[in-house]
C-alpha cells in the first residue's frame, strides 16, 4: 500500500451520517450551517473553467469537511483514461482537499465515444486484470487511493464466473484501492437479478470499506430502478442496519438525486442511519 | 465465449444503433427478456442526453414543447454521440441540427435561439476574471495605447440574428408565465453574451460595436482599429467598453514581443 498518500489529512473528519451536495441546497447549507458532519460534491458539477457552483463549493468547504464522488473516471473502459478529466480532478483536488475521491466500477466511454452512464461488466478474472489495471493507473496520477462503487446493474451477462462481490472484493485486492459500499445498489441487483443481498454484505472484504452511500429505487413493477428519487426503502435500511453490525461505525451519505427535496428531509434520513449505527454500537459495547 | 472488448463493442453499439449483437450474451430475469433488460440502459441513456439538452436549452424547450423536443432530442442524440467525459460539453452542435431540421423548419428563429442559449451555457461555465484595471492604461501615452490589444471577458460571445432572439429568450424564462406576443420582423439584432461577476448578461449592441468587438476579439490592437474606424468612434468604443467590463486583460504589442 505505499506509493499513495493515505488520503488527504483530513480523511479522519469524515465521520457519522453526511448528506450529498446539490445545488438546490447550497443556499440553506450557507445560511443555516445545518449540523451535519460531511458533505459530499460530484465532481463532475465542479469541472468547468468557473463560475457560482465552483464558488459554492468553495464556500461551503470554509464550513465543511467534504469527500468528491464523480461519474467520468469511466475506469473499466476498454481505451486509455481520460488524462484531460484526471488532470481537471486533481486541480480540483488540490484546491478543495477532499478527505477521499470516489468513482464507479464500470465503464462509460468506447474510444471516442462516450455514454455517460455506468454501463456493467461480466464477473470475470478478465474484467478484474481489466478494471484493477486502470484503477492502478489512475491511482498513480492522482497520488492517492480511490474509493471505488458497486453499481446498479440491470442485465446479467451469460460469462459472468463469479458473484458480484467476489468481483468488487477481486478488484479491491488487485488495485489495492478501498470501497464505497453501496446498499440500495446491493438490493436493487439482488431484485432485479434474483441474487442474496445478504451474501453480499456478508462477503464483502471489510478492510477495504471507507464509506457507504443509501439512496431511494424507484419500483417498475418489472425491475427495481436506481432513481436516487425517493426516500430510503425499509428493506434497504435493514440490509443497512446488517452491514453496520459486521462492519462497524463506517461513514455512510444520503444520497438523493431526483426529485431533491428540502434539506430538512435528507437530515431525517440522515438521523435514521445515525439511530442504525448508535444502536449496533451500543449492542457491541453492551455484548463487550 | 467472447472476450471483454467484443462485449464492450457489441454493448456500446447496442446503446447507440440497431445493433443487438449484444442480447446474445445476456441473460433474462423473471420479469424481462435479456433484449428488455438491455433496453433499460438505452432508455436511460437516451433519458441522460435529453435532461442534459433540456437544461442547456430550456428556451427551445418551452418554444417546442416538452414531447417535441424530446422527440428533436432523440433525433440529435442519434447523430451526435457525447465525446467527453462530463456532460457539460454536451450539446454544442444543437444550433447547427436545428437549422437543418426539417420539421422546425416552421420556427426559423430556433436555431438562433439555441446559440444564444449555448452562448449563455459557455459563459456560465467560463474562467473567472476581473475587470481590468483601467489605472495603468490610463498613463499609457499615446504611442503605447496605439500598440495595445485587449481581450475580451472569458466566454464571451458575439451573437448576430435577423429575429429578436434577446427578447425571445427573456419572454421565455420561466418567470414569465404569458409570453408577450413578439413581432418577428426581420431586422438585425447584434448582441454580447458574457460573464459580470457570477451573473450571464446579453448585452444588445450596435453593428459598430459588435464590429469594434469582432476586430478585438480577433487580436487588433487599438492603432489598428483606428486604421479601420474613426479615432472619435474608437475612442467612445473604448470608453463605453470598459464601462461595462467587457474586457478583461489587455496587452501591448511592441513590434515583436507581447506583454502585460
Amino acid at each position: 500500500m505505499s506509493g499513495y498518500c493515505e488520503n488527504s489529512p483530513s480523511t479522519s473528519v469524515i465521520h457519522g451520517v453526511g448528506v450529498g451536495l446539490r445545488s438546490q441546497h447550497y443556499q440553506h447549507i450557507l445560511t443555516n450551517k445545518p449540523s451535519t458532519p460531511w458533505l459530499e460534491a460530484l465532481t463532475d458539477n465542479y469541472m468547468a473553467d468557473g463560475g457560482q457552483p465552483l464558488d459554492y463549493l468553495e464556500q461551503i468547504r470554509n464550513h465543511y469537511p467534504v469527500t468528491f464522488h464523480g461519474v467520468g473516471m469511466s475506469l473499466g473502459s476498454p481505451g486509455p483514461l481520460d488524462r484531460n478529466y484526471l488532470q481537471r480532478l486533481k486541480e480540483r483536488m488540490r484546491q478543495f482537499e477532499p478527505a477521499w475521491v470516489s468513482d464507479h466500477l464500470s465503464w462509460s466511454a468506447y474510444h471516442r465515444h462516450n455514454s455517460n452512464e455506468l454501463l456493467p461488466l461480466p464477473y470475470t478474472e478478465e474484467g478484474i486484470s481489466h478494471m484493477a489495471r486502470k484503477i492502478t493507473e489512475a491511482q498513480d496520477f492522482l497520488g492517492e487511493r480511490l474509493l471505488v462503487e458497486n453499481v446498479s446493474c440491470y442485465v446479467e451477462f451469460r460469462d459472468s464466473q463469479m458473484s458480484e462481490w467476489e468481483f468488487v472484493n477481486g478488484i479491491a485486492d488487485e488495485a489495492d484501492c478501498h470501497i464505497l459500499l453501496d446498499i440500495n445498489n446491493i438490493y436493487v441487483n439482488a431484485c432485479n437479478n434474483s441474487t442474496q443481498a445478504d451474501d453480499f454484505v456478508q462477503g464483502v472484504n471489510p478492510e477495504r470499506i471507507r464509506e457507504i452511500h443509501l439512496a431511494g429505487y424507484e419500483d417498475r413493477h418489472t425491475h427495481l430502478l436506481d432513481t436516487h428519487g425517493e426516500a430510503i426503502h425499509q428493506p434497504v435500511w435493514d440490509l443497512y442496519r446488517q452491514a453496520i453490525e459486521r462492519l462497524g461505525p463506517v461513514p455512510t451519505l444520503i444520497e438523493w438525486d431526483t426529485n431533491i427535496p428540502e434539506y430538512g428531509t435528507l437530515q431525517k434520513q440522515a438521523l435514521v442511519a445515525e439511530d442504525i449505527i448508535s444502536a449496533s454500537s451500543r449492542a457491541h459495547a453492551h455484548a463487550a | 465465449m467472447p472476450t471483454l472488448p467484443e462485449i464492450q463493442k457489441n454493448f456500446f453499439a447496442g446503446l447507440f444503433s440497431r445493433d443487438r449483437r449484444i442480447v446474445s450474451a445476456l441473460l433474462p430475469s423473471k420479469t424481462l427478456t435479456a433484449q428488455a433488460r438491455f433496453d433499460i440502459y438505452r432508455g436511460s441513456v437516451s433519458g441522460l442526453f435529453t435532461k442534459v439538452l433540456a437544461e442547456i436549452y430550456p428556451v427551445c424547450k418551452r418554444l417546442l414543447g416538452d414531447r417535441f423536443f424530446d422527440a428533436m432530442a432523440d433525433r440529435y442524440i442519434a447523430v451526435h454521440p457525447s465525446i467527453s467525459a462530463n456532460v457539460i460539453h454536451y450539446g454544442a452542435q444543437l444550433p447547427e441540427f436545428l437549422e437543418g431540421f426539417e420539421p422546425v423548419s416552421e420556427l426559423p428563429y430556433l436555431a438562433d435561439t439555441a446559440r444564444l442559449e449555448w452562448a449563455w451555457h459557455r459563459a456560465f461555465n467560463a474562467r473567472n476574471s476581473m475587470p481590468i484595471n483601467t489605472s495603468e492604461l490610463e498613463s499609457f501615452d499615446e504611442n503605447q495605447l496605439y500598440c495595445t490589444a485587449f481581450k475580451l471577458t472569458p466566454g464571451s460571445s458575439l451573437l448576430h440574428s435577423v429575429y429578436p432572439v434577446d427578447i425571445i429568450w427573456q419572454q421565455n424564462q420561466p418567470e414569465v408565465e404569458q409570453p408577450a406576443s413578439i413581432t418577428l420582423e426581420t431586422q438585425d439584432n447584434y448582441l454580447l453574451v458574457r460573464r459580470s461577476g457570477f451573473e450571464v448578461v446579453i448585452d444588445k449592441i450596435s453593428h459598430k460595436y459588435w464590429s469594434l468587438l469582432d476586430s478585438i476579439s480577433s487580436g487588433l490592437t487599438l492603432g489598428q482599429l483606428s486604421e479601420q474606424h474613426d479615432d472619435m468612434v474608437v475612442q467612445a468604443f473604448l470608453v463605453e467598453a470598459i464601462r461595462h467590463q467587457w474586457f478583461s486583460h489587455f496587452s501591448t504589442i511592441n513590434r515583436s514581443s507581447n506583454h502585460v
